[in-house]
């Protein structure tokens, strides 16, 4: 899908290195999402995904950054999050994307959850190297939403 | 950050906590601090936890909150939380967060009633089966 | 459809009118047939449409409200429900005084606790708006329009026309659903659900499941993600319109509703409704 970068600040970085920084991930989310025009709930969705995966970092591996981009294709606009760092790595990222895992710190790794929240999600990890996970969510495109826009008579039988 | 937004409040055996918009990780164990002290220095059956300006739910918030009832129970307490907001409810629950057995109410007022009478008009909401 | 209650003839008819009142408010037009294709019931903006009562309609068949073609055509869905015992949901234009409409209709084979086909359900609402707005929405894009602002200024307006939420009394607000329950849907249903409870200040919300045709497992969760949100609110959430088919279904799927509770019709739902805010008369 073809991507074309907006022209005015259109990506920027937030370090992760103490638990103040997890609150500066979500308010820079905040303005960004709000900026791109989601909806107060998907602003919520992405903040609360930002912030499981900033906390993530902050936890696991001590310090990492956040890489943030908005997208832009002819259709839509999305913004794009990674969260970068230098830790100890996913020993095992299937597991880690079922629902229910966890390393012992009670609630996991949330990252089934902020897939669930943002719609997309890619992860890299090395073990002793570093982790690396994408998440993306895109505007929903309005004319999708109502399937009676496709069709001219419809018919379903169930 | 955020800890001087964080207030306890004392109406007769109940404590009332209003939760500050966007607390960060310290805030939140400073609130399990200050709730724990204050029950055990008041004594208090009922915890009341204000959710109403909370714009972030994620699941250490999750975790601090259940642990907090789980404790105040231990101690005695029922705790509840009042005010969550619609969009924070869809995202946690679209999140798989879960406040286990602890009841919500949809706002303070509400609350009190359910603590103080046992029941809120008729209407007694608790999760547990 | 409404099995005798044994107990307490006030509270039924406390909830019944409350029902009544329920069906009534709707936009979308109601109405029910029995197997013969005569109509048993309908709700007044069906009714009005004909500009009859709803008691004229009672006992009549579509011969009598439609011309001849248009009755047929009618109860040729109608025999197709009957016959195969499936829900039918299809769009249907219509042109009038040189306007087109759009209308959604859903026909749904009602049947008894034996399991035999005893009539059907019939809802229908107007989508010309609906689609009104998608068209203009594509004509705003293509015009190079930013999308944000289409796409907040519409939003509300899809929202609203797609999904209902009533308010029938003080404290009580009902949401039928009404045809396939998809993921999309969800989010749109939840968010108006859920602030129609705090907007209404709710302590209880009856969520009527009876117009979703199809129940398989990815149905059932999105309604578990709305009962259990709702639910996280401090509201108590009631799944109405549990068929004995349903219920089976969800059995056999296996999965778990036991913290949710259910009952079959609005007017059982209505009923727990009543007692939950205290206005329980003493029963039997």
């Amino acid at each position: 899908m073809g991507v074309m970068p907006m022209t005015d600040k259109p990506e920027g970085t937030v370090k992760i290195e103490s638990e103040g920084d997890i609150v500066a991930v979500r308010k820079t989310v905040r303005e960004i999402s709000c900026e791109c025009g989601f909806e107060i709930t998907d602003v919520t969705r992405i903040v609360t995904a930002a912030s499981e995966l900033a906390r993530n970092i902050y936890h696991f591996a001590g310090s990492g950054d956040m890489l943030w981009h908005i997208l832009e294709t002819s259709e839509s606009i999305g913004i794009e999050l990674t969260f970068v760092d230098r830790g100890p790595g996913i020993e095992d990222i299937d597991k880690a994307m079922e629902l229910g895992y966890t390393t012992g710190k009670g609630l996991g790794l949330g990252l089934p959850g902020a897939k669930r929240l943002m719609g997309e999600l890619e992860i890299q990890s090395q073990l002793g190297k570093g982790t690396t996970v994408t998440v993306r969510k895109w505007l929903k495109k309005l004319y999708e939403q109502s399937g009676a826009a496709r069709n001219n008579t419809h018919i379903t039988y169930q | 950050m955020a800890s001087t937004e964080l207030s306890v409040v004392k109406v007769y055996d109940i404590l009332l906590v209003t939760v500050p918009a966007d607390p960060d990780d310290e805030t939140i164990s400073l609130l399990q601090d200050k709730v724990l002290k204050a029950m055990e220095t008041y004594e208090a059956k009922g915890l009341i936890l204000d959710i109403s300006t909370v714009l972030t739910f994620d699941s250490f918030f999750a975790r601090t909150i259940v642990e907090t009832a789980q404790m105040f129970k231990l101690m005695g307490g029922r705790t509840i939380i009042a005010g969550m907001q619609p969009d924070v409810a869809i995202t946690a629950t679209q999140l798989g967060l879960t406040l286990g057995n602890i009841q919500t109410a949809l706002d303070v007022d509400r609350a009190l009633k359910i603590l103080a009478n046992g029941s809120d008009g008729g209407y007694a909401h608790d999760r547990q089966t | 459809m409404n099995k005798p209650v044994k107990n307490d003839r006030k509270m039924k008819g406390e909830s019944e009118n409350i029902y009544k009142t329920l069906l009534e408010t709707l936009p979308q037009r109601f109405f029910f047939k029995d197997k013969n294709l005569v109509y048993s019931a309908c709700n007044k903006s069906y009714a009005s449409d004909f500009s009859k009562t709803t008691d004229e309609i009672t006992g009549k068949t579509d011969y009598d409200l439609y011309p001849g073609e248009l009755a047929e055509k009618h109860i040729a869905v109608d025999r197709q429900v009957l016959k195969s015992g499936k829900t039918i949901e299809f769009e249907e234009e219509y042109v009038e005084n040189g306007q087109t409409f759009w209308i959604k209709k859903i026909k749904a084979p009602i049947k008894d606790d034996e399991g035999n086909i005893a009539g059907i359900l019939g809802i229908f609402w107007d989508i010309t708006d609906l689609k009104r707005i998608n068209e203009q929405l594509q004509k705003e894009i293509s015009e190079g329009k930013r999308r944000e602002e289409i796409i907040s200024r519409q939003n509300q307006e899809i929202i609203e026309l797609s999904t209902p939420v009533l308010q029938v009394m003080e404290g009580v607000v009902v949401a039928p659903l009404i045809g396939t329950i998809d993921s999309e849907r969800t989010q749109q249903f939840m968010e108006r659900f859920l602030g129609t409870i705090v907007k209404t200040n709710s302590s209880v919300a009856l969520m009527d499941i009876t117009g979703v045709p199809t129940l398989d497992t990815q149905t059932a969760q999105h309604l578990i993600e709305a009962v259990t949100a709702a639910t996280l609110l401090g509201a108590k959430v009631i799944v109405t319109g549990v068929s004995p088919a349903i219920a089976q279904t969800l059995v056999h799927l296996g999965i778990d509703l036991s913290d949710i509770t259910t009952k079959s019709s609005l007017s059982a739902g209505l009923k727990v409704a009543l007692e939950f805010l205290g206005l329980s008369i003493a029963k039997k």
